[in-house]
């Protein structure tokens, strides 16, 4: 493996990615003999190279001497990701996170009032151990953890200053346990927080139960997001458990939310829709701008898990989307954002922080991208598991559990994260994307005790990668300036 | 008639005005300079267009006039730019620019009031801490109240650091990323063995990395624990015959971490050179301290010309933080023994660190504008006008001390 990368796009242009620098480098082909040449101990025959490309001495010169310039300041290195990759974290690590954990989500029921037919909790899909169905959550069990959580937020050890603690409601559908959300806030609310902004909510909800608890919800200034397919026929798959539309319901809280409470639709509501084979883009896109006067979050039906039998189904109602579609790229934002990721995590142009700039990172890396427990938040089943986050209801991600107390094992914690880190290792030790993976291991499938990833980048879907990226910014300037301003 | 697509690299600065052109190459941290004229201008003002991302399209009779021809020959020597011809290349390629794009950029935080992204842990933003832990001192060195404002030297007052007050402070910064927290230690503490002791069982503690500043006087008095257990620098305010006589008779054997050596002329100067050279010690530090009446030793010693900032090494994250930040002030406190934060040494303490919290007192650093961790070269005169304030070291606490701004030959 070699740190930089050459390749050639669509418009017969060439470039060098060197991972060293971080930095794209307009290059002529010549440039890769010089590097073959080298790479395989070969002695290159630069008058069959000024026949080949049609360039004078002078400017094989000026190539051979651009080659030396570029080798000379770091480029075609050898890459060696085995010593790169890190294969444990120490506990300390995980200690941080949990003390600057300021993101508790509680799934307060696992009922639903609908029956959605690509539902990822739903008959379509391997259910997953730890998601049972129909449970409500205590108060009492959210109470320890909150109580859990309390001193961590205001010690010192907590590094955010004064950033709110964000407490989120899912499901199922929150709104069926709409008595333990209020306690939740309710007690909240009667704690100070000595040292943060207090507490932000949010929800994610069908938005059945709406007309019912909309005051609340604006008294509260909960943060909405709600899911809804579109129109009537676009929506048909979201249905209740009669099996009939719940579109008609839905759409009239909304538009009852809208008129009853504008200034907190306008800055409190967003929308999550679901593409499936009753609807396009430019549908979805169009009732939400003409209806509701709001822009949705498009999504394609999870592909992950679908049980052997319901393959046929699975395929009859999916969907694909084409994020490059100008219907696509005008309505949301996530095509812009794909290239702010490649630009973000490729060059180094963009940073989070200033102090950024200051700081001389080693150059090492953990397995995959999975996020380190406690990093961006803890997600409570209705049985009181801990989990890292609502995609993962997988036992083995399990952080600790709330019976009596709240347990959470930092040691056990540590030892499995450190097992599954010595298991990837070798894994992305072949992966040409080890140094930018954005893929969580607890996705990946579970075989013969180990988590196996799907994608390992060879040397050409790495040139490919990189060469669709080119290919696309280059037939987009705009894009380029507009990725690049984009905020993580 | 061919047409070529002429490119500056993506590894590339430029920086222009109507008389000449700077140009930096941050992959062999080179600088170059030319001249402008109408010819070039109407090329360079192209390839900055933001709109053709450092790309422009050139033909024959482009090359064919002299002064661009001559540009372009420049560009491609020192590897900054390339020309490729369009019948082999049809189609513009693409150049990554170096523009930065930083999320949490503090002044645009400032103006949104977005103070959500901000308290993100802002304890990051610290890389070193200056604790003043012994202020109790009987000497009368020169320059005693001046130095400690341009380099880490002692300080006169009749305060010793609060203990309890310590401890609050590394139990904050147990979770910060701070690289070395240095701690000043004047001559009297060593009357105060209990006292020493605290501090000694307190930093020890935490484990934080930590050096010890002494005066060379104070050497003799420095138990060989705290040889063995610190990095300990001396301050030396002047190679005289009793420092001399002090490092024959003691101090060579001692495991001295670094000699830190206060000139403030060309003769302190040569004397502290000869020194070094004598004794071959590679442990030292020279810094230069302004008096008011020195501004020629500086000048000679100090300033910089075109040549040294040309061949002066910076990457393209360098050059991003001098366009951001100041990387010679950013995330450093200074912590006098009655608790005054400073975050500059020349106003106002920002915080006291028995009543404020680290975090506060960042934050009050970061949002307050054109505050110094964030005075860049674009906020002063003449340094805002200057094509080379990029790949020019950032604003010392000597411009402050001398009230001038550019400490070199550039613009006068």
């Amino acid at each position: 493996m070699n740190k930089s990368i050459f390749f050639k796009n669509a418009n017969e242009n060439y470039y060098i990615y060197d991972a060293n620098h971080k930095v794209i480098v307009n290059s002529h082909p010549i440039l890769l003999d010089y590097f073959n040449s080298q790479h395989n101990k070969k002695t290159i025959e630069e008058d069959l190279l000024k026949v080949k490309y049609g360039i004078t001495e002078t400017q094989l010169i000026h190539y051979r001497k651009k080659y030396l310039f570029l080798k000379r300041n770091g480029f075609f290195k050898k890459d060696y990701p085995q010593k790169v990759i890190l294969d444990s974290i120490d506990k300390d690590t995980i200690d941080y996170s949990l003390s600057n954990c300021n993101n508790l989500v509680f799934q307060v029921t696992s009922a639903c009032n609908l029956n959605c037919t690509y539902c990822c909790y739903g008959d379509l899909y391997v259910n997953s151990p730890l998601m049972e169905d129909g449970k409500m959550m205590s108060f009492e069990t959210a109470k320890k953890i909150i109580d859990y959580f309390l001193p961590i937020w205001n010690e010192n050890y907590n590094n955010k200053y004064n950033n709110s603690v964000l407490i989120g409601f899912y499901g199922g559908e929150p709104l069926m346990n709409f008595i333990v959300i209020k306690k939740i806030i309710t007690y909240l609310k009667s704690n100070i927080l000595t040292v943060k902004n207090g507490f932000r909510f949010s929800m994610t909800t069908n938005g059945l139960l709406l007309d019912k608890y909309m005051d609340y919800i604006v008294e509260n200034n909960i943060m909405l997001l709600i899911s809804l397919d579109g129109d009537r026929e676009n929506n048909s798959y979201r249905v209740t458990k009669n099996n009939k539309s719940s579109f008609d319901k839905v759409f009239k809280n909304i538009k009852i939310l809208k008129e009853k409470y504008p200034v907190f639709y306008e800055g409190n509501v967003s929308f999550n829709s679901v593409l499936n084979n009753r609807s396009t883009p430019s549908d979805v896109y169009s009732f939400f701008l003409n209806e509701l006067n709001k822009k949705t979050s498009l999504n394609t039906i999870s592909k992950l898990d679908v049980k052997e039998e319901n393959i046929d189904v699975f395929r009859g109602i999916y969907q694909s989307m084409n994020d490059s579609a100008p219907e696509v790229k005008e309505n949301d934002n996530m095509y812009i954002r794909k290239f702010s990721f490649f630009l973000y995590h490729y060059l180094s142009n963009s940073y989070r922080s200033l102090h950024d700039l200051l700081r001389h990172p080693k150059d090492e890396v953990l397995p995959t991208g999975t996020c380190l427990p406690f990093m961006k938040r803890i997600f409570i089943l209705t049985s009181g598991i801990l989990l890292p986050c609502e995609r993962i209801p997988i036992k083995d991600s399990s952080l600790g559990k709330i019976s009596e107390d709240v347990s959470i094992n930092i040691d056990l914690i540590h030892r499995r994260y450190n097992n599954y880190y010595k298991q990837l290792k070798q894994q992305c030790s072949k992966c040409y994307m080890y140094r930018f993976c954005t893929d969580c291991l607890f996705q990946f499938p579970f075989k013969d005790g180990k988590y196996e990833c799907q994608h390992i980048y060879n040397k050409q879907d790495i040139e490919s990668f990189f060469s669709y990226h080119l290919y696309t910014l280059e037939n987009d300037i705009k894009l380029y300036n507009e990725s690049n301003n984009i905020i993580h | 008639m061919e047409k070529y697509w002429l490119l500056l690299e993506s590894y590339t600065f430029i920086w222009s005005n109507k008389n000449e052109i700077v140009l930096y190459d941050t992959l062999s941290g080179r600088g170059t300079y030319l001249k402008n004229n109408m010819d070039i201008s109407r090329i360079v003002n192209q390839l900055t267009d933001i709109s053709n991302l450092y790309v422009t399209e050139i033909n024959e009779t482009d090359l064919s006039n002299t002064n661009i021809n001559k540009f372009i020959k420049s560009l491609q020597n020192r590897f900054l730019g390339d020309i490729y011809p369009q019948s082999m290349f049809p189609n513009r390629p693409l150049v990554l620019i170096p523009k930065s794009n930083i999320n949490d950029d503090t002044d645009s935080i400032a103006i949104n009031d977005n103070n959500a992204i901000l308290g993100q842990e802002l304890l990051k933003n610290l890389t070193s801490i200056t604790i003043h832990l012994s202020e109790n001192c009987t000497n009368n060195c020169d320059a005693c109240l001046d130095s400690w404002k341009q380099m880490q030297w002692c300080v006169k007052s009749h305060n010793n650091f609060d203990i309890d007050v310590l401890s609050d402070t590394l139990e904050q910064l147990t979770r910060s990323n701070v690289l070395v927290i240095d701690y000043i230690l004047c001559s009297d503490i060593f009357e105060n063995k209990q006292l020493m002791n605290k501090y000694i069982n307190t930093i020890e503690k935490y484990k934080l990395n930590s050096r010890l500043f002494f005066h060379w006087r104070s050497s003799l008095k420095i138990s060989d624990e705290i040889y063995n257990n610190f990095p300990v620098i001396l301050l030396i305010d002047e190679v005289n015959e009793g420092f001399i006589e002090e490092y024959n008779d003691y101090l060579h054997s001692k495991n001295v971490f670094n000699y830190h050596f206060r000139v403030n002329s060309e003769i302190e100067y040569l004397k502290t050179i000869e020194f070094i050279n004598a004794v071959g010690t590679k442990n030292y530090k020279i810094t230069p301290l302004y008096t008011g009446h020195n501004q020629s030793f500086f000048e000679k010693y100090v300033f910089w010309d075109k040549k040294d900032i040309l061949r002066t090494k910076w990457t393209k994250k360098n050059i991003f933080s001098n366009q951001h930040l100041n990387y010679n002030h950013y995330g450093k406190l200074t912590i006098r023994s009655n608790g005054d934060v400073y975050t500059n040494l020349f106003t106002e303490p920002t915080g006291n660190i028995k009543y404020d919290q680290i975090t506060t007192i960042i934050r009050k650093e970061l949002l307050t504008p054109n505050t110094l961790w964030k005075r860049t070269r674009d906020n002063c005169t003449p340094c805002n006008e200057c094509l080379y304030r990029y790949i020019c070291p950032p604003i010392s606490n000597y411009e402050i001390s001398m009230n001038r701004m550019n400490l070199c030959t550039i613009k006068r």
